[in-house]
């Protein structure tokens, strides 16, 4: 018999010999374990039984035998060789088990790569923000702030010792261009950046406790309109007089920049009438305050008001669409609803509303203290 | 570098005393203007480490400092300024929020006993600029 090195070998050697034989001999492989090196051969002519055990880290095939054995009696054939089949399915299983999770493991890294690459990727995307909004705002400020400046100096000249009225004014006309046009341009940045934002799901919200009806009315306060347009500003009392129903616990910027968006749009929209805004607790019950905005003004055309919220979608010569895709995905953010529709009964006009959560205020009186209450 | 803009006029006391901090020269040149224009008294400067090398402890109302800039970051400059003049007040003005937010995650995690600094975004409209610096200087 010829020294063998592999496994592999003797199996073939054994096979050759056995068509040599006529046929009637089986020869399998068991797979090396970590811990012994033994290959176990069995030869089987149904009713007698060739076995051994062998080292297969010997050279020659005299130091590898380590256990042989002969059977003939039935029993005994078919006990030793259920116990090998049963060992050879466990190999089989083994090798099943083996060739799956070297396959996991390789999805497993592949998936590792494909997330650093997503963070890597994320990362980027914010550095660009951030470097976008530095860059696009920084020129604006000398823009916007000397235009004004130079327009508040043109204000105060003495008209009356240079005698210049008409050149005065057009040089103020000229500077309120200027100062309009760097303001449109200063909107246009926020809003692109604000997209940016929310596409790329890094937009923060920094929440905090304040009474919605005092931002509404401040809001209110700071809004500059025409003669020509009358704001209403309605707020549901409560039966109880509870001081606390106002309070959520939100973003208090982005909420302003909600209504703001909402109310200029309407004031846009409204060249002569009514507008009026109204915090409503009907629904209290489902835990949220909802917010109008009503206008009597043109109206929202048919066209567009199933893709009102989308991007770009408007039928302003100066809008560039993306406020209501904003105030969408600021109120969203929130957990709350944004909706529009024309008004009904032969009313001119539009109204928008919205809803906000109301603050747990049990949960934050533990954080926060209730002497807090009402404070902005 | 240094801007200094405009004459310090000493005799009107009551004058708020402003130091501005900005690398970009346009942003400091425009910003102590508007301030001087009402009636603010603004010393500026684009370079951070000549601004503290100068710095005049007990002098300034409000500290406006720029938070990106080349040699010295705007917080780093608000701390080495903190250890000269502990009670002054100082707010970042900047063009990039994301600097601020993630210097105020830091700020939230160690307990920090400096003063709270605020935030001023720009650009921002004169008035409004106006009415964010005298709320914080009243506050």
């Amino acid at each position: 018999m010829p020294a063998l090195n592999l496994t592999e070998d003797s199996i073939q050697y054994l096979r050759k010999s056995n068509q040599y034989h006529g046929g009637n001999i089986d020869v399998r492989y068991i797979e090396v374990t970590s811990s012994n090196k033994a290959t176990i051969l069995l030869a089987d002519r149904k009713l007698s039984l060739v076995m051994e055990l062998k080292d297969n880290s010997k050279t020659t095939f005299d130091e590898a035998i380590g256990l042989s054995t002969y059977s003939s009696s039935r029993p005994g054939v078919l006990s030793y060789f259920s116990i090998f089949e049963n060992l050879w399915i466990q190999t089989e299983l083994y090798q099943q088990v083996k060739e799956a999770r070297d396959s996991l493991s390789h999805s497993n890294k592949k998936l590792e790569e494909a997330n650093e690459q997503l963070k890597l990727q994320d990362k980027i995307q914010k550095e660009f923000v951030n470097v976008a909004a530095h860059e696009l705002r920084t020129p604006i400020v000398p823009i916007l702030n000397l235009s004004e400046l130079l327009y508040s100096r043109l204000k105060k000249r003495d008209i009356g010792r240079s005698g210049r009225l008409q050149q005065i004014q057009q040089e103020q006309q000229m500077m309120q261009v200027i100062i309009r046009n760097a303001y449109r341009l200063h909107q246009l940045t926020e809003d692109i950046l604000d997209v940016t934002k929310i596409e790329s799901k890094s937009l923060k919200l920094k929440k905090e406790l304040f009474d919605l009806s005092d931002t509404a009315s401040n809001i209110i306060n700071d809004l500059k309109i025409d003669s020509n347009i009358r704001l209403l500003y309605k707020v549901s009392q409560s039966t109880d007089n509870d001081k606390n129903i106002f309070m959520v616990y939100a973003d208090k910027g982005r909420i302003t920049q909600v209504i703001s968006n909402l109310l200029s749009n309407a004031i846009k929209f409204t060249k002569q009438g009514t507008i009026t805004i109204t915090i409503n607790t009907d629904n209290l019950d489902n835990n949220e305050l909802i917010i109008s905005i009503k206008d009597s003004g043109s109206g929202i055309d048919p066209e567009i008001l199933p893709r009102l919220f989308e991007k770009f979608v408007t039928k302003s010569d100066q809008g560039t669409g993306l406020g209501l895709y904003i105030s969408k995905n600021i109120v969203e953010s929130h957990g709350g609803r944004i909706w529009a529709q024309n008004n009904m009964l032969d009313q001119k006009g539009c109204t928008f509303w919205f809803t906000i959560p109301v603050a747990d205020l049990h949960q934050h009186n533990m954080s926060h203290g209730s002497s807090d209450r009402g404070k902005n | 570098m240094v801007v200094v803009i405009g004459a310090r006029i000493s005799m009107i006391n009551e004058k708020n005393k402003i130091l501005l901090v900005d690398n970009e020269v346009d942003i400091a040149y425009t910003l102590s203007s508007v301030l001087q224009d009402n009636g603010f008294e603004a010393d500026a400067f684009t370079d951070p480490v000549l601004a503290l090398t100068s710095y005049k402890a007990d002098f300034y109302d409000l500290i406006i400092l720029d938070i990106k800039m080349p040699v010295m970051y705007g917080f780093e400059l608000c701390r080495k300024i903190r250890e000269i003049d502990p009670k002054v007040k100082i707010c970042f003005l900047t063009a990039s929020e994301m600097f601020y937010e993630e210097y105020r995650e830091v700020r939230s995690k160690v307990s920090d006993k400096i003063g709270e600094e605020l935030f001023i975004q720009k650009p921002m409209k004169n008035e409004t600029l106006m009415r964010k610096i005298k709320e914080i200087i009243n506050s």
